[in-house]
């Protein structure tokens, strides 16, 4: 017996001794592991595929992106709560959308530097092409630039980070100007790696770099006070130029430019790609912009959100792109609704889901693309997932971008490639141009009605404000945000949805103590909304605050 | 005490005269007092001698050669008093030993083993036989609830089956599990739940997801719940005990008749408490209002005379049910000389009391033990439980819970359709859904099915040598079916369906090497080696389609769109080595010491092994000889311990990095997960315990005391760094899992039982626990830059809240964190006077009057600086509670008895987010709750209410009700609604948990129907809550068993008040 024992005892421990470390090392089944990931080019693109998915852009995209990119830039109205702080610009620094739209960007930032730091040497040792290495790096870098572009307009002078395993409190923040030119050699770097047409639809080329370089440098051109502003504005010229001259063609259709057939034509620069693998990975608009459910037959919050009054009114009659851009009473979409949608200010009594005004008098149809019907089933209604793109870097951008260079620092150009890419982009909208100078003005009206609600107007403003500031003020004052229609209360719904309800369509005419007036009439009475230049650099979220002890010191030179 | 004594003197005197007697053989049976019944296995051997022995047989019988006529004899069994019988040169004798009913006798189940509870070094703390009845429990865990000293147990979710956080001795981890190892027959079970798929994947938020671990067991199969509280005695658990450990022990056959036993109750569960919600008059009222202040431009004619309107629909009654709950239990125990068997069957369903909530169980359980020889006995044990749960959207701002508060009084719940009504959405994008319809239509479906048993063999080489291998396993299979119909109520209209299945294996093969010393005869050493090998792997899927064509098809089939899918493998190994030494010296002086040694695969190569050694000495004062005058001393014991546990409670492989796979329109992506930290090591709690237990006048009054001071180090987290560089959320480039901070608990437990009147027919005992515990985060990184909650961030998507809850250094786990309020700018002076956030004076968009004054604390250079902005945040509250107690009367009368128990909870606080979103003074088509409609109203002097833009003609209209509410402000400029002391309320409460009255029917009467036993009781429970909470209920928990989210009220599912009717009959 004692035997049996000893014999028992002694196999279960050795047993379980020897078997110890093979036993002890459990590698994973469900994911892939870095050490031996890098083996192949296609194992590099399948790397740099994830900095172009909204999933990677979400937390900018979903929200921030339009709450500061529109309502700023005064194209939006939307005031609840926190999600419209950024129409009056009453938001503080706890604003929950500012901190997700900085962290977004930053979110992006480390995904590129994972990639610049960590593929290369790994590639390399397994053998991988230098071709393929290089473009891999030049993807990183230019979407890199892109963030970064965005960081600095939005926050100005903002911490330069290009290694993410750095201790929080060697953090501190680098002029703008650093910024500006790290994002140029990034720029550069890709302009030099990546190919004229990309190898696959929809990733970067080399005109995405010259397009963000030919943006940059207007952009820094525009600090005029700058030594090399002028020096800045040829450059910006001759990028934007070398764009329209790339035999890229702008997109023909407006009906189509935002659904998802417009995904990636060569008026697609940059822009994020969406798809429809839950939420996060697609276009949040068609929800969040939508006016009701009706629309989408999912899930809708667009109802208290509009086109501004002031946008309404920088649309010329005849404009092709106001349709297309919000909807106000009598409007008729095919491709809206499952099958066909016309806009009234009520809908009729009894319907499913009942329709009342907003104080716009419109809703949002840029980004709606309707319910699965109208739109190949690619709705996205249920998971704030549609597949249409969001657009970073428009052709048109650039094409204008060439007009703004060429005015340069005075007030207008006669240039004629200016005069020729400017009426292109006048005559896709249905409008004609035949003059021979574009004063800023024209351009910059221009430029709202081609990329409103596109959330990158707020950058002309901030251009405008480097050039001068009291005239970027004068620009923000005057579009009077405070102006919003109300109704006098006395008329039918019947009533209520004549053809011509709208901004611009019926007299305004305000009641005399409570009695008469216009259907809808604007409050005269109400205080004006203003704004100061300070207002423009937006203030670093409090949660990064919080955690970064030396955000809040004087900003320095980065050290290339 | 003073028999033992003797005792022990008699036999030192005996000692010297021994050598020079002449042996006898003594033979004789062993019986006890309970039928006269023959006892095998009892211990016969002469007091003071190591070789003459013997055990009793199966007829209780026994024979011992070589005893001297002077000697004493002494017959021990664990479970039956010790008896010392001199021989007094007899040859035969009997005995009748009676089974063990005091306290010190009491045998407690300690890690691999038992002991005597007067044997005991280390703070462990059991709830046996009826105690675990007191409470109508659906899971074992709840069992625990207000029964020992340093056990705090909360209910996360009034639901149906729903998990809970105990924290033993406070929360010590911060990202990873707080909830102890269980230890069911020998299988260790995780108490942190698994997480099932919420409702987030159909869009909105997921509610709690983390379902019951424990739901698989049956409470009545328990027979009895020993928690081991410090480091020496959990140590022993190593890597799995740093939470304490909590053993269950199911019941075991004993020889005899077969003994047929049926428990069953049936349940009336009842909602104990609803808000003050506005009905339609009052909504009415509050719409009135805001359209004579200026803020509405229009209102609904028919609110221009709220008395005419009906009070509308109750939507909290509308979602509420009265529950019924039932449970039946047959048990078959019995067996012959070799062999023993425990045969149960349960069943149990319990519906919630919100409506299409629900949990069922079945589970059978069969217990073998068969002595195969006087060497060798073996035996086994295999269980399965099916459980079934309807799973309803608890938590959040989706939650039932809050959509029934926020949901308009004038919305009917059917329309004239018969289908179900909906609110008129479209009106500033309110996102209110009908709570009836998403509580009946949306269905998530939790079905889980578990086998888990084990097998052992056990070799008696001799009375004092044993050796024990077992081997068990727990296998489960889980599937999850979730829906959401294609219905025209509001916005839902997209037929969404979700499979998910998960299974799970688990293994474990243990040798333990058990040894008893006897060095001499008052010296006794029992040794303890042992090895322990697991290993668990799972592997699951999701598929996800939608636009359905039928609502009424609820399987993934051929119909609707593919949306995604999902897979997941994994597994752990884990590797042990074990031993201890149990020192005995006279009964007086007691010492143990242990040594763990703990591989895990979760660490790489360098740091995969942990050690964790404990001390622990005891020392029985009442057993000294110059103890012996005081013999109202029933016993004095001091004991001091020292111990150390590992925590390897962390995801798999993360001291690598993995690519993480995700689809993009360029194919599928990958990403590295984390960034790797191969130095990854074990996270460790170093532990001092103190304690005393006294007991006099015969045990009637018992004392336990412990004061404990444990220290968590080398913390498994992920560093909280600048958002600029990382973060830690799914869609980052995780910072890597690192080992720092530090988290201290110290406190105290106390436990006092007394034995009131103590009489033939009346008896009355009283059982008080005591918990105080204090939580400290000492260190964090190098920086001490602060963690808010990941799984917080997600869940309070409502602006600022962010970093409502926090892990700080110097602050206790979780503590709130915001602005302190000063009351209301109450006029335009007043408001120009104070200090403001950065904000133009505007009613529109701007600060106003009537507006929150927030209080002016500090600035960018420390001091006050007129300023409100992130600077004048502090901590605001505390979820911890000063101190937990339970206090429980037991009265018996003959046959009655009658049990009261009280449970109490002081000084922790709640952060109330129901109440922010139901008194939020911001929303026109909500009704709000009531005290809304006594927020400060605004006048203006000059009469013009609603264009008045001069802040210097505006007054509060109420001022002298001295509103505390703020004033309505759609935009909010001010962010009245911030994180603020505002939302903290005092969480402590005093609860009457249960009264429980049960009667014994006469054993003449039952004699005549065949029963032996037949007990009825009545029981109520959450009979009553004192508290000023204003929320549902007080006993919050946390979230899906998050440490750093404790005492967040988010529209928690309610805990029922529940009247039982039950009986327990034994044939």
């Amino acid at each position: 017996m004692k035997n049996i024992f000893k014999l028992v005892s002694i196999t279960a421990l050795l047993l379980a001794n020897t078997a110890c470390k093979d036993f002890l090392t459990v590698v994973p089944k469900d994911q892939q592991v870095l050490e031996t990931y890098y083996t192949s080019e296609t194992a590099i693109y399948a790397n740099t595929a994830s900095l172009y998915s909204n999933f990677v852009w979400q937390d900018f995209s979903m929200n921030f992106m339009w709450m500061a990119g529109d309502e700023l830039a005064g194209d939006l109205f939307y005031t609840y709560a926190q999600e419209g702080q950024f129409y009056y610009m009453t938001f503080t620094n706890t604003n929950t959308f500012l901190n997700a739209g900085w962290n977004g960007l930053y979110r992006v930032v480390s995904y590129c530097n994972n990639i610049i730091n960590g593929m290369p040497g790994a590639a390399r040792a397994n053998g991988v092409s230098e071709t393929a290495i290089n473009t891999g790096l030049a993807e990183a870098r230019s979407i890199r630039a892109i963030a970064y572009y965005f960081l600095t307009e939005y926050w100005g002078d903002v911490p330069i980070i290009t290694n993410n395993n750095m201790p929080s409190n060697e953090i501190v923040r680098h002029k703008q100007s650093s910024v500006y030119e790290f994002i140029r050699r990034d720029l550069e770097f890709a302009r030099d790696n990546l190919s004229e047409r990309p190898f696959q639809s929809g990733r970067v080329s080399k005109y995405t770099a010259i397009g963000m370089l030919a943006k940059l440098h207007l952009t820094m051109a525009s600090h005029l006070s700058d030594s090399k502003s002028a020096e800045n504005f040829t450059i910006a010229k001759n990028y934007a130029e070398q764009v329209i001259k790339s035999g890229l063609v702008p997109y023909s259709d407006l009906e189509t430019m935002f659904y998802p057939e417009g995904n990636n034509s060569d008026e697609s620069l940059f822009a994020i790609q969406c798809t429809q693998d839950g939420y996060g990975y697609g276009n949040g608009r068609n929800v969040s912009l939508s006016r009701n459910s009706n629309i989408n037959l999912g899930n809708s919050w667009g109802a208290g959100k509009g086109a501004t009054l002031s946008l309404q009114e920088s649309f010329e009659t005849g404009d092709l792109r106001r349709k297309n851009t919000f909807m106000h009473s009598g409007d008729h979409y095919d491709r809206l609704a499952g099958g066909g949608y016309t806009y009234t200010n009520y809908s009729a009594e009894g319907a499913a889901v009942e329709e009342t005004p907003n104080e716009m008098l419109n809703h949002i149809r840029k980004y709606v693309i309707g319910a699965n019907a109208d739109c190949g089933g690619k709705a996205g209604a249920t998971n704030q997932d549609a597949v249409n793109n969001i657009y970073l870097l428009r052709l048109s951008d650039v094409y204008l971008c060439y007009v703004e260079a060429c005015i340069g620092s005075g007030s207008s150009t006669s240039d004629a490639l200016a005069l020729q890419v400017f009426r292109t982009i006048r005559q896709r909208a249905g409008l004609s141009f035949s003059g021979t100078a574009i004063t800023y003005t024209q351009l910059i009206k221009e430029r709202r009605t081609e990329f409103a609600l596109e959330s990158i107007n707020f950058f002309d403003v901030k251009r405008m404000n480097y050039r001068n500031s009291d005239n970027a003020i004068t620009y923000l004052n005057g579009m009077q945000r405070q102006r919003q229609y109300v109704s006098n209360g006395n008329n039918t719904k019947a009533e209520r949805n004549v053809a011509n309800a709208y901004h611009g369509g019926f007299s305004v005419v305000q009641p005399v103590n409570g009695v008469g007036g216009s259907i809808f009439y604007i409050n005269q009475d109400i205080v004006p909304v203003t704004f100061s230049a300070a207002q423009l650099i937006l203030p670093i979220p409090d949660e990064t605050v919080a955690k970064t002890p030396r955000i809040n010191e004087q900003p320095v030179d980065y050290q290339f | 005490m003073k028999r033992k004594g003797l005792i022990l003197i008699i036999s030192v005197l005996l000692m010297g005269t021994q050598l020079f007697a002449q042996t006898i053989t003594v033979s004789g049976k062993v019986t006890s007092v309970a039928g006269s019944q023959p006892v095998m296995g009892v211990l016969v051997n002469v007091q003071g001698s190591k070789t003459v022995w013997s055990t009793t047989d199966t007829d209780g019988k026994y024979t011992i050669k070589g005893v001297n006529p002077s000697d004493v004899l002494n017959f021990t069994l664990l479970g039956y008093k010790n008896l010392a019988v001199p021989v007094n040169n007899r040859s035969v004798i009997d005995v009748v030993m009676q089974e063990s009913t005091t306290e010190l006798d009491q045998v407690v189940v300690v890690g691999y083993g038992s002991m005597k509870k007067s044997d005991l070094t280390g703070s462990v703390g059991s709830v046996t036989g009826g105690k675990l009845r007191e409470s109508i429990v659906t899971n074992i865990d709840q069992m625990l609830q207000g029964r020992i000293a340093g056990v705090q147990m909360t209910q996360n979710s009034g639901a149906p089956g729903a998990a809970n956080s105990i924290r033993i001795r406070g929360a010590s981890s911060i990202s990873n599990s707080n909830e102890p190892l269980y230890v069911i027959d020998g299988i260790p079970v995780s108490g942190s739940g698994s997480s099932i798929a919420g409702f987030e994947w159909s869009g909105g938020s997921n509610g709690q997801n983390i379902v019951n671990p424990l739901s698989a067991i049956a409470p009545n199969d328990i027979v009895s719940i020993d928690v081991l509280k410090d480091a020496s005695a959990t140590a022993i658990y190593g890597s799995a005990g740093a939470n304490g450990v909590v053993i269950v022990t199911t019941k075991r056959g004993k020889k005899g008749q077969m003994a047929v036993s049926y428990d069953g109750y049936s349940s009336l569960q009842t909602r104990a408490k609803k808000l003050s919600i506005m009905n339609l008059q009052e909504f009415a009222t509050y719409q009135l209002q805001l359209y004579n202040e200026g803020f509405l431009p229009n209102i609904n004619p028919t609110y221009l005379d709220p008395s005419i309107l009906g009070t509308g629909t109750n939507w909290q009654d509308a979602v509420t049910r009265n529950a019924w709950m039932q449970n039946h239990n047959l048990s078959m125990t019995g067996g012959n000389e070799t062999t023993n068997y425990a045969i149960s069957l349960g069943y149990t369903n319990q519906d919630g009391v919100l409506i299409n909530s629900d949990f069922e169980r079945f589970t059978g359980r069969i217990n073998l033990d068969h002595q195969y020889s006087k060497h060798f006995k073996m035996g086994g044990s295999l269980s399965y439980a099916r459980t079934n749960e309807n799973i309803i959207n608890n938590d959040g701002i989706n939650g039932i819970v809050m959509q029934s508060m926020m949901m308009r009084p004038d919305v009917s719940v059917y329309g004239f359709d018969g289908k179900y009504a909906s609110p008129e959405t479209t009106e500033q994008g309110s996102s209110i859904f009908n709570p009836v319809a998403m509580a009946n239509e949306q269905i998530n479906n939790v079905l889980r099915q578990r086998i888990f048993g084990n097998v052992y063999a056990q070799l008696n080489v001799n009375k004092d040598l044993n050796f024990r291998t077992e081997f068990g396993l727990d296998n489960s299979n889980n599937t999850q079916l979730g829906f959401k119909p294609n219905y025209d109520y509001g916005q839902f209209r997209n037929a969404m369906i979700m499979q998910q299945e998960d299974h799970s294996m688990y293994w474990l093969w243990k040798n333990l090497l058990n040894y008893d010393l006897h060095i001499s005869s008052n010296q006794n050493l029992n040794l303890l080696l042992g090895s322990e090998t697991s290993n668990s792997e799972w592997q699951g899927s999701q598929l996800i389609k939608d636009h359905l064509s039928s609502n009424d098809i609820h399987i993934i089939g051929k119909d609707g769109t593919f949306v995604s899918n999902n897979g997941w493998s994994g597994g752990v190994a884990k590797v042990s080595f074990f031993g201890r030494a149990n020192y005995n010296y006279d009964d007086r002086y007691l010492l143990t010491a242990t040594l763990r040694a703990d591989g895990s695969s979760r660490f790489g190569a360098n740091n995969s092994w942990g050690y964790f050694p404990s001390f622990a000495l005891a020392w029985r004062i009442s057993n000294e000889s110059f103890m012996k005058e005081f013999d109202w001393l029933y016993n004095l014991k001091l004991r001091l311990g020292y111990g150390q546990n590992g925590n390897d409670n962390i995801g798999t492989y993360l001291y690598g990095s993995t690519m993480r796979a995700f689809p993009t329109i360029f194919g599928t992506a990958y990403r590295m997960s984390n960034n790797a930290n191969p130095d990854l090591k074990w996270e460790t709690s170093i532990q001092y315990n103190a304690g005393i237990d006294f007991a006099v006048f015969d045990d009637r009054i018992n004392l336990t005391l412990d004061l404990y001071y444990k220290t968590t180090k080398d913390l498994l987290l992920q560093p909280s760094v600048s958002p600029v560089i990382g973060g830690s959320t799914f869609t980052d480039i995780q910072t890597p899992t690192m080992n720092i901070g530090k988290v201290i608990n110290k406190g105290v437990d106390i436990a006092l039982n007394t034995h009131n009147i103590k009489t033939k027919d009346f008896n009355w005992n009283t059982n008080i626990i005591f918990s105080l515990n204090r939580n400290k985060v000492d260190a964090l990184d190098n920086y001490g830059t602060p963690i808010y909650p990941a799984n917080l961030q997600q869940l309070l998507f409502l602006g600022g809240y962010n970093q409502a809850a926090a892990i700080m250094v110097g602050q206790p786990i979780g503590v709130f964190y915001g602005y302190v309020t000063d009351g209301l700018y109450m006029s335009a002076d007043d408001l120009n006077n104070s200090a403001k956030p950065n904000m133009p004076i505007d009613r529109n968009s701007g600060l106003w009057v009537g507006d929150i004054k927030f209080k002016d604390l500090s600035g960018p250079d420390g001091t006050p600086d007129g300023i409100i902005n992130e600077y004048d945040r502090t901590i605001i509250g505390d979820p911890n509670p000063d101190f937990t107690f339970g206090f429980t009367n037991t009265f018996k009368y003959k046959d009655f008895e009658l049990n009261i128990g009280l449970l109490g909870s002081v000084g922790g606080d709640i952060l109330n987010m129901a109440r922010m979103k139901l008194e939020r003074t911001q929303i026109v088509w909500d009704p709000q709750l009531k005290t809304v409609l006594n927020r400060a109203q605004l006048g203006y002097t000059n009469g013009d209410n609603a264009n008045s833009t001069n802040v210097n003609n505006c007054y509060i209209i109420n001022a002298d009700d001295n509103p505390t509410l703020p004033r309505f402000s759609n935009g909010d400029g001010n962010d009245n609604n911030r994180m603020s002391d505002r939302w903290i309320e005092d969480g402590s409460y005093l609860r009457i948990q249960n009264i429980a009255l049960s009667y014994n029917l006469p054993k003449a009467w039952l004699k005549r129907v065949g029963m032996q036993n037949c007990k009825i009781y009545l029981n109520a429970q959450n009979v009553y809550t004192f508290t000023n909470y204003s929320g549902l209920d007080p006993e919050i928990g946390s979230f899906n068993q998050n440490a750093g989210f404790s005492n967040i009220d988010l529209g928690r599912y309610p805990t029922p008040r529940v009247f039982t009717l039950g009986a327990n009959i034994t044939f």
